[in-house]
């Protein structure tokens, strides 16, 4: 039993099976590669996400009614109308500021005099009272006048005035004149931060006291001021 | 490559600037307005112009060819109004004809005018000024006079007129 069935089992399984495991080994690999088949669909499905991405993209592009360059800037229309309204906001504005500052640039809107009306008084004030001091003269007592000349009268004025003083007290002290003077009215045509310019009308009398006659003469000044520690101070006088 | 996080950030972006394009529009007609309806610049505008006519209203007053007495009347009835007005139209013939006599031909020259007081709603002013004179006389020498002068002003209709001129005189006291 055993040889019969030995050459029997021998060459049958033998030779059938090499041949069937390689038969089996052969549609295997179709088999294998069925499997892999399947693998496809997975790759469809990829495209299919893309066709996706593809389907949304495509109302965005229309969207910017130029369908070239928008898209790849990145700006929607929104983003374009906004983008409009701050140019155009921006040059409204940039004309509202210039015809602002116009207004207040010109040279009358500059000048604060009577617009100021404390500043205003103020310098007319004291310059007034400089120019009395200044212009009121005792032949017995010269050193007050003096003060207020040092203390009153500033760049311009300080030379000036020295010229006009020499003069008088040469002639002051042979004649023994005394000199009182006061300031009638007088008006800021200009006042710019720390200066200002004025038109002061002055009343001087004269006395000599060699022969007690006194003479009023009127007289008309166009004075510069400008502050200094707090108080206006004559720069320049000059005489109309 | 864009996607739907970068277009919403540049609209995001764009909304940020339109915003801030719209606030600083805002600020500027604010200025702007203020600007406009600020008292203090309508005030200044007045100043200078009160300074400007009146300066022309002294000048006419302070000029006058006794040639032409006539025509120097009506120029001074153009520049002054109330109680100035009123006298200057009550000028007698023998006035004019004393005037004519004289045969002098003044120029008044404004050297300097300030704006002391000033009304804006009673449209009322205070002026003071350093006239210069030429005076030319019959035989034709020229002299030059100084004078200061004080003047009142009144808006009249859109022109600033005298209502009143008087010299600033010596007080001697």
């Amino acid at each position: 039993m055993a040889p019969v069935s030995a050459p029997a089992a021998r060459p049958t399984p033998t030779v059938e099976t090499t041949p069937a495991v390689r038969l089996e080994k052969r549609p295997s690999a179709p088999l294998v590669a069925e499997p892999q088949a399947p693998e496809p669909p997975e790759e469809l499905g990829e495209l299919g996400e893309l066709g996706e991405l593809g389907e949304l993209e495509a109302p965005d592009a229309p969207a910017p009614v130029e369908p070239s360059a928008p898209p790849r800037q990145g700006l929607s229309a929104a983003a374009l109308a906004l983008v409009l309204v701050a140019v155009l906001a921006l040059g409204g504005a940039g004309v509202a500021f210039v015809k602002a500052h116009q207004l207040r640039s010109t040279d009358s809107a500059r000048n604060a005099a009577l617009v100021d009306t404390s500043v205003t008084n103020e310098v007319v004030g004291q310059v007034s009272v400089a120019l009395n001091r200044i212009f009121s003269y005792d032949y017995t007592n010269p050193k007050p006048t003096q003060d207020a000349a040092a203390a009153l009268l500033t760049g311009d004025a300080a030379g000036q005035y020295k010229t006009i003083f020499d003069a008088l007290q040469s002639k002051a002290s042979g004649q023994q004149l005394t000199l009182k003077a006061k300031s009638v009215i007088g008006g800021v045509s200009s006042l710019t931060g720390d200066s200002a310019r004025l038109l002061i009308f002055l009343d001087q009398s004269s006395t000599r006291a060699t022969d007690s006659s006194t003479s009023t003469a009127a007289a008309q000044l166009s004075v510069q001021a400008v502050k200094q520690g707090g108080i206006w101070k004559i720069s320049e006088m000059r005489p109309l | 490559m864009t996607s739907i996080g970068a277009t919403r950030r540049s609209t995001t972006y764009a909304a940020v600037v339109a915003v801030l394009g719209v606030v600083v529009l805002a600020i500027g007609l604010w200025q702007w307005r203020a600007a406009d309806g600020d008292q203090g610049l309508h005030y200044a505008a007045m100043r200078d112009t009160v300074t400007l006519e009146g300066r022309q209203d002294i000048v006419v007053m302070n000029s006058l060819d006794t040639t032409q007495v006539q025509a120097g009347l009506t120029a001074w009835l153009s520049v002054t109004t109330g109680t100035l007005h009123d006298q200057l139209g009550q000028v007698s013939d023998a006035d004019k004809k004393t005037l004519a006599s004289s045969g002098a031909k003044t120029t008044g020259k404004v050297v300097d005018a300030v704006v002391t007081q000033l009304d804006d709603r009673a449209g009322t002013a205070q002026l003071i000024a350093s006239v210069e004179l030429n005076v030319i006389d019959k035989a034709g020498k020229a002299t030059v006079k100084r004078n200061r002068f004080s003047a009142n002003l009144t808006l009249d209709g859109a022109q600033w007129k005298l209502s009143q001129l008087q010299q600033v005189a010596v007080n001697a006291s």
